[in-house]
């Protein structure tokens, strides 16, 4: 068992060593003890575990061992820190309630959760983030993105951005945000699918929310988007390990300055299919990716005086 | 003499060979996939949307399943393989699309469409897996052990099995007695069910002798008569002819139309009905309620439409009918516990159950989202609204908990991958549902209908004994069949009146001539006219004024078993068939087209007369035992002798069978299991059974052959110890490696931070660095490099992780910035070798670090082992092959077993196996010693003789230390030795210092953490009735939870410091008082801070020390 370092404030009241002052204090684990890493004295000994509680007298004690309960998320709108009533419709014994009381306890729980909104902002809340628990099933975002969305929109709400424009349109513009600067690839193209709001009108509320809420975005990697394109198109993936070399060189030359990543990770992907040798059109490749054909051959053309490739 | 059912064995082994030993799930499964779902959707028709703009409906259609995958994190789909999701701890699921089409009288938006509606596991093996049909060869290439008999899912990497599910028959009607005394006094119940959802209707006759109903949702019994005006069937005559023409039945009937309290129309039935479920709404929604029971919940099996209700009408008349009968002493109880009365549900019959649920929410959602989008409509609204995570979840989820929801928990277990063995019978499994804290005496018992369908051995001992089961190796699980076309069969030979026909508990019509009747319809199915798997049998009452009935049954889930067909004295299957099954001429099932062989369920069985073998055949035998050992489980067929065991020694051997150490999966470097062992040296038992061959388990056995001294040894081998031989140990023998998984993702956070995979440096400022020497391992990326030595404490992933922040930074704290580590150690009590290293993705896209470290296990003091018949033990001694005695041969045993195992264990087949053992050692050959057919003792005797041992198995021996001879002679025999994975090195632990717990700051529990040991009460009794309070105040206060409290002398409440006035004080008189110190265990500090929170004022009276 290793000795860990203590680090001021991570026990109360064990600050510094009571014998000679130093603060180089070490925990040791195995046998419970904080000592003086330069004088040996024992500071405390019977340290406090601080994992899972170990005892368990009943199934039901043994499967939630755990000193705390469910994180909490900013994708809900009290960040599910309230109390909500069991649907178990079971006495405190155990036994189950009544048909007659069943009614009032539904009742009960019904209010109790209408309850719970106690703003109209909760309300929104509540709105918006049913909205965006359905965009992050259908699109398949990490857990991560979908917090990072939910982050966004509140932040929209307190300046006020969603008044006077739908909640649904900012939520799938916070979503598009959360991804962007989180680098997970999803287009506004993807997005607008889902959520049957109009490409044009995520697009406005997503610049509005950077520029309201003074976001950074990072530069879109075209290399993020390769495996996508990729396995869209069905390419193996050493055509796919070649577009993504492809891509490292048009970005050290510079000519990917400006470009839509997507065009670019296309047109790079359809060089490396004629490297290869792999039979695919720039048409299959273009519908893949969402861009034109005319966008790849731009961009072929681009990487192709930049890179000295092959003829077409 | 050998048995004469000997040849047979080759039938029994084409059948398991050709059907694979985890066929049961695979055909549930795949029948879920092609016609389950679509009934479970076919069942929900169609969505109905009301928006404030219009209604319309969307028509679900057909669905379709894809090829199983996964959505990366990019939103990049790839084809998945097992092998992927074991590694990447992802979900082997494929994605479901279903056809709809919206019915609206706008004609532009009615064009059909398909959307994706969620993710459904695949069941490795089952004809959507792409492993399916795969040749040896092919399943090498794709990573997988080709003996691997699939049936499980894989979720989240890990795999699970949904165990077979014990279950009543469905749409039977079992009649019983109730205990004298009670309220009520018969019962008839049926578990009425269609896939994924079944409804009980409980009919019973009360001690007024009239009879009533209760069905569920209906909060309240309703009198069976008024039910029946309900379903159109108003007139008393009627009613009462319903039930039966006989007058003495018809005269029962009486109490119950008396208790029809003036309800004599349908319409005032259905009111009646109304009235109880819907109390206090107006009269058409009572109405509508009503009829909404009658139709959906009441005997579903017979259809949900209101043209059905005249059937159903019909059929509750019929269990009328059988509950007077019972009652006038015509027909016997019900046997609960008769196999006939019980099918097994698997994988498909309760992912039925969990899908039917999910795909009901969906389209409830689906509705309530809908409702809401006011004017716009259309198929892009449509696939807008649906979430796939509706199903994928609640699926998944329900799979990787075992959690079935309404209480049912425990479904699904981790596949036991101990050995080979473990994970067939694992697959072969049964849970019965009753509860394992009740008696259940019945239940629990052996029936004799399980013979050849349950295995009589395996059986797990105590609270789960006799409700856990193991198919037997003859047994086969029914598959269902199209209803319709089985139907048109029976209606041949159904004549205008007669007694009644039965088709899938439905009354379908009447024959003359049952037992002629019935004879046709077997003659059809040996024709291959009907399924193979269709039961056909005659129900006979106990009293000649009771109704025979002719029953067919074609529903999945019955366990039947295959018998010889014996006509006119003779059985139809001849040597030549067996033959020609061993030439692999022919297999198994075309046995079963040219009616030589059939499938008999338990229900069937009781109107047959089954011979044991050719010898036992009379006028009336039907059926001949194909192979009677066959009637043993996967796993107790491995026992060699075990005829001549005691029966429960099988038992133990069962259960040990299972936990032995062999060579489990063949595909160790495609796979990382969190825990895995493997015997270094594994050896085929040289004394081997047929079953051993026929699962495979000569390619991974699971001990070795040592040769065994019944000897008493210096006192080291008493209570079942074991001496061993060292030089056996270093020779191999019983060496084990054991793999451990060490596991970490590189996760990110909110704020875009991410965990990182890299080695903190001494000086950072890093929260939890654990010194240097713990990280020296490591290479550049932060991962132990492979074969690198690693102790316990050792840091196997170094990674460094972002602070805590829940949403942005709130100002700085207080002691700067810092990062955590949260590196990956090897736990405190083990050690090992780095075995391999992986480096791979998370669905989430995050770094996932996946390291197998392998320990060397050489069998050391307190190691266990077992023989194959239930003799298990510690090694108590090991010793230098000089000390140990030997044989006039010279030679040294390798284990030396206690003498006192044997007279009360009555194992006898291990001595047998002894024998035989040393037999086939001498002669270069295997003995079989498959269960009742074993080679005969003299001829084993005869060998022996032959190379110039006793027959006795008897043999001169020598001390080792003293040279002397011994006195008695020794029997010595070479037996088969399993290594279970008991070991002393994952149990050897003390404490002396250490941590203690938060609460109640006594030392810690368990191993893992460094616990202590427990100085429980009856430890502390001994020391109270010993006098000995000095130590046991030691034992239970310093040594344990001692503190200093303060109590305040004036009020005795819990007093404290003041920090800031530097004072101890009084919560109530302040610091002027008296405030004492005394010791007490945390634990009464605590109970005194508990009482007070309930408002009670405990108080401490302090008196001065004499």
């Amino acid at each position: 068992m290793p000795f860990k370092k203590l680090r001021p404030g991570d026990l109360e009241g064990v600050e510094k060593c009571p014998i000679c002052g130093s603060k180089d204090l070490l925990q040791d684990d195995e046998s419970g003890e904080i000592i003086c890493a330069s004088c040996g004295f024992v500071v405390k000994e019977k340290v406090e575990s601080t994992g899972p509680e170990w005892r368990a007298f009943s199934k039901d004690e043994k499967d939630n061992r755990s000193r705390v309960g469910t994180p909490t998320s900013l994708g809900i709108n009290d960040m599910g820190l309230s109390t909500v009533m069991d649907r178990s419709n079971r006495d405190a014994t155990g036994k189950s309630i009544s048909g007659a009381n069943k009614a009032t306890y539904y009742r009960l729980r019904m209010w109790d959760s209408r309850s719970k909104a106690h703003e109209p902002a909760d309300r929104n809340l509540r709105q918006a983030f049913n909205e965006l628990n359905r965009l992050v099933d259908k699109l398949s975002v990490p857990g991560s993105v979908s917090e990072r969305a939910a982050y966004i929109y509140r932040k929209a709400l307190e300046k006020g951005l969603v008044r006077g424009r739908s909640i649904s349109a900012i939520m799938a513009a916070s979503l598009y945000t959360a991804c962007r600067s989180l680098e997970v690839p999803r287009t506004l193209k993807d997005i607008a699918a889902v959520s049957n709001i109009k490409r044009k009108d995520i697009a406005k509320s997503y610049r509005l929310i950077v520029k309201e809420l003074d976001l950074k975005m990072p530069v879109a990697d075209p290399v993020k988007s390769v495996s996508r394109i990729a396995t869209r198109v069905g390419l193996s993936e050493r055509t796919s390990r070649k577009a993504l070399d492809i891509i490292k060189k048009a970005m050290q030359s510079g000519i990917s300055a400006g470009k839509d990543p997507m065009g670019l990770a296309a047109a790079a992907l359809y060089v490396a299919c004629v490297v290869e040798g792999e039979n695919k059109t720039q048409k299959d490749i273009a519908e893949a990716a969402g861009v034109t054909e005319v966008t790849i051959r731009n961009r072929y053309k681009g990487l192709k005086s930049a890179l000295n490739l092959p003829k077409e | 003499m050998k048995p004469v059912f000997e040849r047979r064995w080759s039938m029994i082994e084409n059948m398991l060979k050709s059907e694979g030993i985890a066929r049961q799930h695979l055909n549930s499964y795949n029948e879920f996939i092609r016609k389950g779902i679509q009934s479970i959707i076919d069942e929900i028709e169609e969505v109905d949307v009301e928006t404030n703009f219009g209604n319309y409906k969307i028509k679900l259609g057909k669905i379709e399943i894809g090829r199983p995958r996964v959505t990366e994190h990019d939103g990049s789909e790839n084809y998945i393989q097992p092998r992927e999701a074991r590694l990447r701890n992802l979900t082997y699921a494929a994605p479901l699309y279903l056809n709809m089409q919206i019915i609206d009288s706008d004609p532009s938006i009615n064009r059909p469409f398909k959307s994706y509606i969620g993710n459904l596991p695949v069941m490795v093996k089952s004809d959507i897996c792409v492993l399916h049909g795969l040749s040896e060869q092919e399943l090498i290439d794709v990573g997988e052990d080709p003996n691997d008999p699939g049936g499980y899912f894989v979720i989240n990497g890990s795999e699970r099995i949904i165990i077979g599910l014990e279950d009543m028959s469905p749409n039977k009607i079992l009649v019983s007695r109730e205990k004298p005394g009670s309220a009520i006094t018969f019962r008839a119940v049926v578990h009425s069910s269609i896939v994924g959802f079944r409804s009980k209707v409980d009919m019973f006759m009360k001690n007024d002798n009239a009879i009533y109903v209760r069905i569920p949702v209906m909060p309240t019994e309703i009198p069976y008569v008024v039910l029946m005006r309900a379903l159109g069937v108003t007139k008393d005559s009627d009613i009462a002819q319903a039930v039966s023409s006989m007058d003495e039945i018809q005269d029962q009937m009486v109490p119950s139309l008396e208790k029809s309290e003036g309800v004599l129309s349908q319409q005032d039935a259905i009111m009646y009905i109304g009235n109880r479920i819907a109390h206090g709404q107006v009269d058409e929604i009572r109405i509508k309620r009503a009829e909404q029971l009658i139709d959906a919940y009441l005997l579903p099996h017979l259809g949900r439409e209101p043209s059905k209700r005249l059937d159903k009408a019909m059929f509750l008349s019929e269990m009328a009918s059988k509950l007077i009968q019972l009652k006038l002493g015509y027909v016997h109880q019900d046997d609960r516990d008769h196999y006939g009365n019980k099918v097994i549900k698997f994988a498909g019959e309760q992912l039925a159950d969990i899908f039917r649920t999910s795909m009901r929410n969906l389209t409830r959602d689906m509705k309530y989202q809908l409702d809401r989008a006011g004017q716009k409509k259309g198929p892009s609204v449509v696939q807008a609204v649906i979430r796939p995570g509706i199903i994928t979840d609640k699926v998944t989820n329900a799979i990787a908990t075992g959690n079935w929801g309404r209480g049912r928990v425990g479904i699904t277990q981790l596949l036991d991958r101990t050995n080979r063995l473990s994970t067939i019978s694992h697959l072969r499994r049964i849970q019965s549902p009753l509860s394992r804290t009740q008696p259940n005496f019945e239940a629990r018992e052996l029936h004799g209908t399980q013979f050849g369908r349950i295995c009589p051995t395996e059986t797990p001992e105590g609270s789960n004994c006799g409700l856990v089961k193991n198919l037997a190796l003859s047994a086969v699980i029914s598959v269902s069949h199209d209803f319709s076309s089985i139907k048109e069969k029976i209606e041949k030979v159904m004549t205008e009146n007669g007694y009644k026909v039965f088709f899938e508990g439905r009354l379908i019509g009447h024959t003359e001539d049952v037992d002629s009747a019935s004879k046709k319809l077997r003659d059809m199915r040996r024709k291959g006219e009907l399924p193979f798997d269709v039961s056909i049998s005659v129900y006979y009452p106990t009293d000649s004024r009771g109704e025979k009935r002719l029953m067919v049954s074609a529903n999945s889930g019955r366990v039947m078993r295959p018998l010889a067909i014996v006509q006119d004295g003779k059985p139809k299957l001849t040597d030549e068939h067996v033959e020609r099954i061993e030439r692999g001429e022919i297999n198994w099932r075309d046995l079963l087209l040219d009616g030589v062989v059939e499938l008999i369920d338990a229900d069937e069985e009781e109107n047959c007369l089954v011979a044991i073998d050719e010898y036992h055949i009379s006028a009336e035998t039907t059926h001949m035992e194909i192979y009677p050992p066959a009637m043993l489980g996967a796993v107790a067929s491995i026992i060699p002798f075990p005829e001549y065991n005691q029966s429960p020694r099988n038992t133990y051997e069962s259960a040990m069978a299972k936990q032995a150490l062999g060579f489990s999966i063949a595909n160790i470097n495609q796979t990382l299991y969190v825990r895995q062992h493997m015997l270094e040296y594994p050896q085929k038992p040289m004394v081997t059974t047929k079953a051993v061959k026929l699962l495979n388990m000569d390619s991974a056995p699971t001990g070795f052959n040592a040769v065994v001294a019944v000897l008493s040894f210096e006192g080291y081998n008493i209570e079942d110890a074991i001496v061993m031989n060292r030089a056996s140990i270093e020779r191999g023998i019983g060496r084990s490696y054991f793999y451990r998984l060490y596991e970490a993702e590189a996760q990110q956070y909110l704020g875009g931070l991410k965990d990182k995979f890299e080695i903190p440096s001494p000086d950072s400022n890093v929260r939890g660095y654990k010194g240097e020497k713990y990280y020296r391992n490591l290479e550049g990326d932060g991962v132990a490099y492979a074969n690198a030595d690693l102790k316990g404490g050792d840091v196997v992933i170094a990674r460094l992780s972002p602070p805590r922040f829940s949403e942005e930074y709130k100002g700085i704290e207080a002691h700067g910035l810092y990062l955590r580590d949260t590196s990956v150690t090897m736990r405190p009590s083990e050690s090992g070798t780095v075995d391999s290293v992986v480096l791979t993705q998370s669905v989430e896209g995050n770094r996932l670090y996946k390291v197998r470290v392998r320990d060397h296990r050489i069998p050391e003091l307190g190691d266990k082992f077992a023989s194959r018949h239930g003799q298990k033990g510690v090694v108590g001694m090991i010793i230098s092959p000089e000390d140990m005695p030997y044989t006039e041969d010279g030679v040294i045993p390798d284990i030396i077993i206690n003498p006192h195992a044997f007279p009360s264990r009555m194992t006898v087949g291990q001595f047998l196996e002894s024998i035989a053992g040393k037999a086939a050692s001498l002669r270069g050959k295997e003995v079989d010693a498959s269960p009742f057919e074993g080679e005969d003792v003299n001829s084993l005797q005869e060998t022996l003789k032959r190379y110039g041992f006793s027959p006795t198995g008897k043999e001169v021996m020598y001390d080792g230390v003293t040279g002397k001879k011994l006195v008695a002679q020794v029997y010595v025999g070479v037996v088969y030795y399993q290594k279970l994975h008991h070991m002393v090195a994952d149990k050897l632990h003390a404490r002396a210092r250490g941590q203690v717990q938060m609460l109640t700051r006594q030392p810690t529990e368990g191993r893992s953490r460094g616990g202590g040991l427990r100085f429980g009460e009856m430890e502390r009794d001994c020391l109270v009735a010993y006098g000995a309070s000095m130590v046991l105040k030691d034992r239970l206060l310093e040594e344990s939870d001692k503190t200093t409290v303060y109590i305040c002398s004036k009020c005795g409440l819990l007093a404290h410091y003041n920090a800031k006035t530097k004072k101890l004080e009084c919560p109530q008189d302040g610091s002027d008082v008296k405030i004492v110190p005394v010791n007490v265990a945390y634990a009464f500090k605590l109970l005194l801070q508990e009482i007070m929170s309930l408002g009670i004022a405990p108080r401490v009276v302090i008196k001065e020390e004499v």
